[in-house]
């Protein structure tokens, strides 16, 4: 093999570039992801998920996500090991990825309060229940299903 | 396999047109009907069609059964919950499909049926006497509360049979 092919062989190698190809590609859509906990919030063979994931706590009446922006893959899972797995005790099985848009044409809107770190609140609903599974079922229809690596 | 198909918006096996006679002999004629469909029911239908349900029932029940089972908060189903939802599982015609099975963060019990993208319905029972429904047909986006008073409302069926029959 010729000087020049095997530079460009071995720089090729080491660039950043495949580096990054190695851990998967980041997401850089503007997504948030609702890390799933139980497996009757979803159905891995069809990939839906059910709308009762995506209802908003009782006592505050927010949904809360996480903004995934610029994160690898195993970095997606790790906050979600992080901040939702680890304080119930349960292990994260999948993850519902959500757009922006999603959010908007449920009626709701996002808040950033960063804490933990990356977190948003959905917000927007109301305390009526009919009106809030009304909301889940639009974004259910709009989110996509991750399941966790084994 | 052969499953007995009958109409949602009738109510199922109960709704079949046999009450239009009006005699003594006719009403005994119903009265076995009914008997006969019901133990026919009872059955084929509790222990084959909806069996897949009864089962993601007993799952659901059993994952969400402490406080914080989704990492978020959410409350544990109760006791009641659970009976009144494998009572209005019990409830649903042989003829609509088995719903999947899913615990509210309020710990109320939902049933859910998406046939295809866009549609979808969904229902939620809690310790009372109401559910509360939401559907999606396309644009068109329904929703409401029902109480149960004597089996399913014939409403949230129709609601039921329009999201699955679009």
């Amino acid at each position: 093999m010729a000087f020049p092919k095997v530079f460009y062989f071995i720089w090729g190698k080491l660039s950043w570039r495949n580096v990054f190809r190695s851990q998967g590609s980041a997401v850089f859509d503007d997504l948030l992801v609702r890390f799933l906990t139980t497996n009757s919030q979803f159905t891995a063979s069809t990939g839906r998920i059910r709308s009762s994931a995506f209802l908003p706590s009782p006592q505050d009446l927010k949904l809360s996500v996480y903004e995934i922006i610029g994160l690898f893959p195993r970095q997606i899972w790790k906050l979600g090991r992080m901040y939702v797995g680890r304080p119930s005790g349960r292990n994260v099985r999948a993850r519902a990825d959500l757009s922006h848009p999603a959010v908007a044409a449920a009626g709701l809107a996002t808040e950033r309060d960063g804490s933990p770190r990356r977190h948003v609140s959905i917000t927007g609903w109301q305390t009526s229940k009919e009106d809030q599974k009304d909301r889940a079922l639009v974004l259910a229809q709009n989110a996509r299903l991750v399941l966790a690596p084994d | 396999m052969t499953v007995a198909n009958f109409p949602i918006s009738a109510g199922g096996f109960f709704g079949s047109a046999t009450e239009r006679g009006v005699s003594s002999d006719a009403g005994a004629i119903t009265k076995h009907f009914v008997d006969i469909l019901g133990a026919f029911y009872e059955t084929y239908s509790i222990q084959e069609v909806h069996r897949g349900a009864h089962r993601s029932l007993y799952v659901a029940v059993a994952e969400a059964s402490v406080v914080n089972w989704d990492g978020y908060g959410a409350q544990p189903v109760r006791r009641q919950t659970a009976a009144n939802a494998l009572w209005l599982l019990q409830s649903l015609p042989a003829s609509v499909p088995g719903p999947d099975v899913s615990v509210d963060p309020d710990g109320e019990i939902a049933f859910e049926w998406q046939p295809g993208p866009g549609r979808a319905f969904s229902i939620s029972i809690g310790t009372g006497d109401i559910v509360t429904f939401a559907g999606l047909r396309g644009r068109k986006r329904i929703r409401g509360t029902e109480v149960l008073v004597d089996g399913l409302p014939k409403s949230l069926l129709f609601h039921l049979g329009q999201t699955l029959l679009a």
